[in-house]
């Protein structure tokens, strides 16, 4: 591969080949890096296509099908489960017959969280990671309204719920949802941001049949037709020219000039090592935490509670354990009651993960990263968190494989170079990401 | 009775007579409520400007929370602040401060930090000049300057937002901000729009790595603010830190003469030159509002003062839900006053010690502002232990010794330190185990820099948010550490927005951001209550 | 009260206490969804429907409304301060309609208020406000429940209304005073409401008891049910707003904030009596409305929501909702129109009509009227009949 592209997307998930193939399709060249090795397997759940993006790329023509996850349940250590649904009043059908008081402010709850993002430039200074100029900076600060707005959605989110619902169990659900993805504490600032974000639409995780081509393997297909190239090379260097472009070395000594390095979610840019101290984000990241997975394959008879396969669930003790999990986290320890979500994947593995892992160990006031030690008291922690919730899970295990997508802690090839465009975890992470490249790609005119 | 034009007469709210029940008084153009530095300035300002003012404050002490008190047998001590970082230049030119006895003993404190592992850095009391003692790598020294220059220059910018300000009336403010930041450069304004969602840590760390300058840095974003270093918003904090003024530095931390409460007795000469009838031990019971605009007060003792101006320096929530109540103002207000959950707070401790060194480094230190800086991992794990309602192990501490600053104060063979430490849980009613903790956990982080020092203890006083509260009359939440800057404004601009009651003007402790004496909010209230005031009468 | 939009895409709405009643009497089967719940658009022709409430009595079930009892102390305040209804003044037995406002002065929602007993209120609204509620009692002594879904609330509309108390054993209730009793053991309550501008009354009963109660006024001939359709009619001809469709409440994603002058509903929210929430904000907004709705009868045999208004050959604004008049021949509407049209005379853009436009002439409602009224006391000006 060689050349000039105006992006380099690193990464092959949903969000990096969505945005990737968008831009494509709007002239840009485009080229992809996907990892060196890849192993064939069933895909989690992805983030919802959203409309805009399904007519940019003509998805009707892949026949392509999506199942939207079930529900999000969370399983508590006590009282059973909570479950939410797609439709509000499904919800609020659940949580009234679960005898919660709170049922009847749920409708509002969506209502206000989706009024909250509605002001551009809340949301831009959230998205972009910048705050806005100085004329809308001054008016921000001029207006108490907004402001109010804005300190309601770059709050904790721990304050928003309990000003909203009185049943503990039901903002403890709503927390474990909103906030496991980026491993936010419920009480630290700009927490409050990811409920705007997971009640919307596209946030609703959606999954392809075991039959049909997968989504990934989709949007593969055309950012191919759409003329992207793509390469399994590792990035080695990468150096400014001039202030426009980078040019980035691959290992097989090809390199090529581009206008913008891409990472559509920060693992991609942990695994490339675009990451870890000094890295800066785009829009309010959490840094400072590991994420691990955990993939099962299990002997036949292994179900939730409640029987669901195909929902998403959260395992958290109460709302606290969210906060001491990130504390643990930022503080470079393992915590024993770790948040874990998991899932069912098409073809019966069990996925499991957790974003409320340290990226790297505190010990004797030294900082150290991931050992093979860590990697199985990681696992143990996990395996025993899911047990917790299905008796003699340990027994049906037949195989598991673990991973960390942690910071590494060596110097970055990308350490240094502005044109470096790494987002948050979110949500709606195929949303948002075409919609950042889109305003990259105007910036650019 | 009193006579608001010789205030002399009622300047002891204790000699008064109690025959005001049931008594409505008028002829009175500004009610004042609080008789902290906010009031007192608002309260100046009002009478300067031709307004027959009165103030009224709960206590029977003026000064709110700054106030002398003996802390031990024969030793008088300062409560509430010990420094002055973020004292509005304004104010002290307008009120003419000087003029009425407020002097500084220290106008330029360099610092010492202690660091967890021994060492010691020295801080020039002019930031900009960043010259250190002791640094081993000269990369870093010229990293720090370009870095201070950075700060300090951001600080400047936002110098207007970090100023409180009275709604309605916004628009002004929104021309001088849009102004204040036009004046920046590209590079300057692109920086300070990038850091201002961002966490102090990333910022830092990218810029000094592991060292002992993150270190301080840090322990200067998190003190006294809610908001960890490694949170977003929190580099606002560092910035807020850095944009006050004292004595004409920008940045700088000043000692008075005599101790923060020679700025409340300024402050209070200052409004008594100007006419202002100054009544202490007058609670008051409720604002009377009528229609949609306020009428005057009712105090506690039945008695009615009618005007067509009420001040409140006050906390909000005293001010809006009790003595407006809670029927009377918005439900989005009401929402934003109790929807507010302090965690943290800061403790302040002042300590007698017999028989302190004589020798010229501790003579030296004396002289100075001393902060202990814990590592960047003890320090969230401290804003992690707080928040979580337990004392935590490390904290930031800041001490100075009050009696070495001002000159002849000194004592016989004894010497009195001020210490504030933070961050701490907050506790609306600490029982006597918490504080003892807390006593215990500022006592050792201490002696990780002055080992011995436990030692010479005579006495101590520890002095947490729940007492400053009592002494002010005030809710405790009130004081407690900030939140981030964000939330800093916003609440500031509801509160000073006042309901929208005509009339009505607000800078309790909720209207100001930042921690520190600072008297823009009062100054802010009363300019906006003159300029309607004017407006009306033209 | 009046029903706010239907909820277009909802799933399956839950049944009101009156369901099992409502359907054994509808030959349509046509049905819809208001706040999640079932209510009928049409129970036999439309035609019929509106014709019983002019000249008989036509019975409406109110259930699909978000219905609260307000208990305590300071109940009076709290209504006083959660809408502009005069709360504070009613006399037991009164109602009063008003407006929800935010803090803003923009509308939420339009509201009835009535004065049950000392300490007991009943509010209702077109579209539940639990958050809303939840917030403005905070620091009052009052407790509100939602009791929508738990009683059967059946509206009587038309001149025979008398007919129907009387068949559910409440005489001495009216269009202006409320009333309870017991039949042969069942506890029925009827008060005072307003269908926008006109006047009717509200039966509330356990929801247990809802059949007998629907059957004992059927059987003795007292009444025919109406759907929404029908109402609709009504609703435009008495010219009440209808929320969600004329204007978009506040505070809903994507609503432009209407003040309640801009939707022609002044008269509920005086400034010079007793405080609400939203009032010193809307001292700044009055006298300066940007949008004005108003009510248009067109010389047409039909239009459509959406359709542009032209005054003067220039577009300002659109229609929002519209039904044929069976009384004046001719389509009646509300348009949201530009504060700077003026006079009486509209057009609308139609395709077909000769230059595509259908001449469109204001119409005075009884709404319209009590804003007329109003803004004369007020002193303000107004353009009606310039």
């Amino acid at each position: 591969m060689n050349g000039s592209f105006d992006f380099l997307v690193i990464g092959d998930d949903e969000a990096s080949l969505a945005a990737a193939g968008a831009a494509a399709k709007t002239g840009a060249r485009v080229a992809v890096q996907r990892p060196f090795e890849r192993k064939k397997r069933s895909p989690a759940a992805s983030p919802a296509v959203p409309n805009f993006v399904w007519r940019r790329l003509d998805l009707q023509d892949y026949d392509l099908t999506l199942e939207p996850v079930s529900a999000r349940v969370t399983l508590l250590k006590e009282g059973g489960a909570v479950t939410s649904y797609a439709s509000a009043r499904e919800t609020a059908a659940a949580l009234e017959s679960a005898e919660s008081e709170d049922y009847l402010v749920w409708r509002d709850f969506l209502d206000e969280m989706a009024a909250l993002c509605e002001d551009g430039y809340l949301t831009d200074a959230l998205y972009k990671g910048e705050a806005p100029g100085a004329k809308r900076f001054a008016a921000l600060l001029s207006d108490p309204l907004l402001l109010d707005k804005a300190a309601r959605l770059f709050g904790p989110c721990a304050d928003l719920l309990d000003d909203y619902f009185t049943d503990p169990r039901l903002k403890a659900h709503v927390a474990a949802h909103a906030l496991s993805l980026a491993g936010a504490g419920p009480r630290e600032a700009g927490s409050a941001s990811a409920l705007s974000e997971y009640i919307e639409a596209d946030a609703w995780r959606v999954r392809t049949p075991k039959e049909g081509p997968s989504l990934r393997a989709v949007l593969e297909r055309i950012c191919q037709d759409a003329g992207v190239d793509f390469t399994a090379e590792k990035v080695v260097e990468i150096e400014p020219v001039s202030g426009k472009h980078l040019t980035v070395t691959f290992a097989n000594d090809a390199s090529i000039k581009v206008k913008h390095v891409f990472f559509a979610t920060p693992d991609a840019a942990a695994a490339a090592g675009a990451s870890g101290p000094g890295a800066m984000m785009n829009g309010l990241g959490y840094a400072g935490h590991a994420v691990f997975s955990m993939r099962f394959r299990l002997a036949e008879g292994v179900e939730p509670p409640g029987g669901d396969l195909k929902a998403l669930y959260e395992i958290i003790d109460s709302a606290e354990d969210l906060q001491n999990a990130r504390d643990a986290a930022v503080e470079g320890r393992l915590y024993e009651q770790l948040p874990v979500e998991f899932e069912f994947a098409p073809n019966g593995e069990l996925i499991a993960r957790s974003s409320y892992l340290p990226a790297a160990f505190y010990e004797d006031g030294e900082w150290r990263g991931w050992t093979g030690q860590d990697r199985q008291a990681a696992a143990a922690v996990m395996r025993e968190r899911l047990s917790s919730r299905m008796p003699g899970f340990a027994s049906y295990i037949r195989r598991f494989e673990t991973e960390v997508a942690a910071p590494p802690a060596g110097p970055s090839p990308f350490a240094g170079c502005n044109r470096v465009i790494v987002q948050p975890r979110r949500h709606d992470a195929i949303s948002a990401a075409v919609k950042l490249m889109d305003r990259v790609m105007a910036g650019d005119e | 009775m009193s006579d608001p034009k010789n205030p002399t007469r009622a300047k002891d709210g204790r000699d008064k007579p109690k025959e005001s029940a049931h008594r409505i008084e008028g002829g009175i153009d500004a009610v004042v409520i609080g008789a902290g530095a906010d009031g007192l300035a608002a309260a100046a300002y009002l009478g300067k400007g031709g307004l027959r003012t009165v103030l009224v404050g709960a206590g029977p002490e003026i000064g709110g929370r700054i106030a002398k008190r003996e802390i031990a047998s024969g030793v008088e001590g300062v409560d509430g602040e010990h420094l002055v970082t973020a004292l509005d230049p304004d104010v002290i030119a307008e009120l003419d401060l000087y003029r009425h006895g407020l002097e500084f003993a220290a106008r330029r404190l360099d610092t010492t930090y202690f660091f967890e592992g021994g060492d010691v850095l020295r801080f020039d009391g002019d930031l900009a000049q960043a010259a250190l003692l002791s640094l081993d790598h000269d990369d870093d020294r010229e990293a720090l300057e370009i870095f201070m220059s950075e700060v300090l220059d951001m600080a400047a910018l936002l110098r207007p937002a970090f100023r409180p300000f009275a709604f309605p009336g916004g628009g002004n403010h929104q021309r001088v901000l849009e102004k204040a930041m036009a004046g920046a450069t590209p590079e300057a304004a692109a920086r300070l729009r990038r850091f201002c969602l961002s966490n102090a840590d990333d910022i830092i760390h990218g810029r000094f790595g592991d060292g002992p300058l993150r270190a301080l840095l840090l322990a200067e974003t998190a003190f006294r603010s809610a908001a960890a270093p490694n949170e977003p918003f929190s580099f606002l904090s560092l910035l807020r830190r850095y944009s006050g003024e004292a004595a004409g530095l920008q940045g700088a931390a000043a000692y008075p003469k005599g101790g923060a409460v020679s700025v409340i007795t300024a402050l209070r000469r200052a409004a008594q030159s100007a006419k202002v009838d100054v009544r202490a031990a007058t609670p008051v019971k409720s604002i009377l509002i009528e229609g949609d605009r306020v009428g005057g007060v009712t105090l506690a003792d039945g008695g009615q003062l009618r005007a067509p101006i009420i001040v409140a320096a006050i906390d909000a929530e005293q001010a809006y839900l009790t003595m407006i109540g809670a029927g009377m103002i918005d439900i989005g207000l009401e929402r934003i006053l109790t929807a507010r959950r302090p965690e943290i707070a800061s403790a302040r401790m002042q300590i007698v010690l017999k028989g302190v060194a004589q020798d010229d480094a501790t003579r030296r230190n004396m002289m100075r502002r001393l902060v202990y800086a814990p590592s960047p991992e003890a320090l969230a794990k401290a804003f992690n232990e707080a928040r979580a309602g337990r004392v935590p192990q490390s904290l930031v501490v800041e001490a100075v010794f009050p009696t070495a600053l001002d000159e002849g104060a000194a004592l016989d063979k004894r010497q009195v330190v001020s210490v504030m430490a933070h961050p701490l849980p907050f506790d609306a009613e600490p029982d006597a185990e918490r504080r003892e903790a807390i006593r215990s956990a500022i006592l050792d982080n201490i002696e990780m820099f002055a080992a011995g020092f436990s030692g010479r203890i005579e006495a101590d006083d520890l002095r947490l948010a729940a007492d400053e509260a009592a002494a002010a009359k005030a809710s405790p939440a009130a004081y407690a550490a900030r939140p981030d800057i964000l939330r800093q404004w916003a609440l500031s601009s509801a509160v000073t927005g006042s309901g929208d009651i005509t009339g009505f003007y607000f800078c309790g402790p909720e209207a100001q951001i930042g921690a520190g004496l600072s008297c823009a909010a009062g100054r802010a209230a009363a300019r906006a209550a003159l300029h309607a005031y004017r407006k009306g009468a033209a | 009260m009046i029903f706010p939009a239907e909820d277009f895409f909802a799933d399956a709405p839950r049944p009101t206490p009156l369901y099992a009643a409502v359907a054994s009497a509808s030959e349509a089967n046509l049905w819809t969804a208001v706040n999640g719940w079932t209510a009928a658009r049409v129970y036999s022709s439309v035609s019929g429907e509106y014709e019983t409430a002019k000249s008989a009595a036509a019975l409406a079930d109110l259930g699909p409304l978000a219905r609260y009892a307000v208990r305590g102390k300071e109940a009076a305040e709290f209504l006083g301060r959660l809408t502009t209804a005069p709360a504070l003044s009613l006399q037991v037995g009164e109602s009063a309609r008003g407006l929800m406002l935010n803090d803003q002065g923009y509308v939420i929602d339009l509201a009835e208020v009535s004065r049950l007993s000392d300490d007991l209120f009943l509010l209702t609204a077109p579209t539940p406000h639990a958050r809303h509620i939840a917030l403005g009692r905070r620091g009052l002594d009052v407790v509100a429940e939602d009791i929508s879904g738990q009683v059967a609330a059946l509206g009587v509309f038309g001149p025979q209304t008398a007919g129907v108390l009387a068949a559910a054993g409440l005489k001495s209730a009216s269009e202006t005073l409320a009333a309870s009793g017991v039949l042969r053991g069942v506890e029925t309550a009827a008060r005072p409401v307003q269908f926008g501008a006109m006047p009717g009354v509200e039966l509330i009963f356990p929801k247990e008891e809802a059949l007998t109660i629907w059957e004992r006024i059927i059987r003795r001939g007292a009444g025919a049910p109406i759907g929404l359709d029908a109402l609709e009619i009504l609703r435009l001809e008495a010219g009440g707003p209808r929320p969600g469709l004329d204007f978009t409440p506040a505070g809903k994603p994507g609503a432009s904030p209407r003040t309640p002058e801009e939707i022609g509903l002044a008269h509920l929210a005086p400034l010079d009596r007793g405080w609400f929430n939203g009032r010193r904000a809307l001292r700044h907004l009055a006298g300066k409305p940007r949008r004005r709705l108003i009510s248009l009868s067109i010389d047409a045999e039909q239009s459509a929501p959406g359709a542009a208004v032209l005054q003067d050959g220039k577009p300002v604004g659109r229609i929002t909702s519209c039904a044929w008049s069976p009384v004046r021949k001719r389509v009646i509407a509300f348009a949201d129109v530009d504060a700077a049209s003026h006079g009486n005379d509209y057009e609308i853009s139609a395709a077909g009509a000769p230059e595509g436009r259908i001449p469109a002439k204001r119409l005075e409602t009884a709404e319209s009227g009590l804003a007329r009224v109003f803004a004369g006391v007020q002193g303000t000006s107004t353009d009606f009949r310039r």
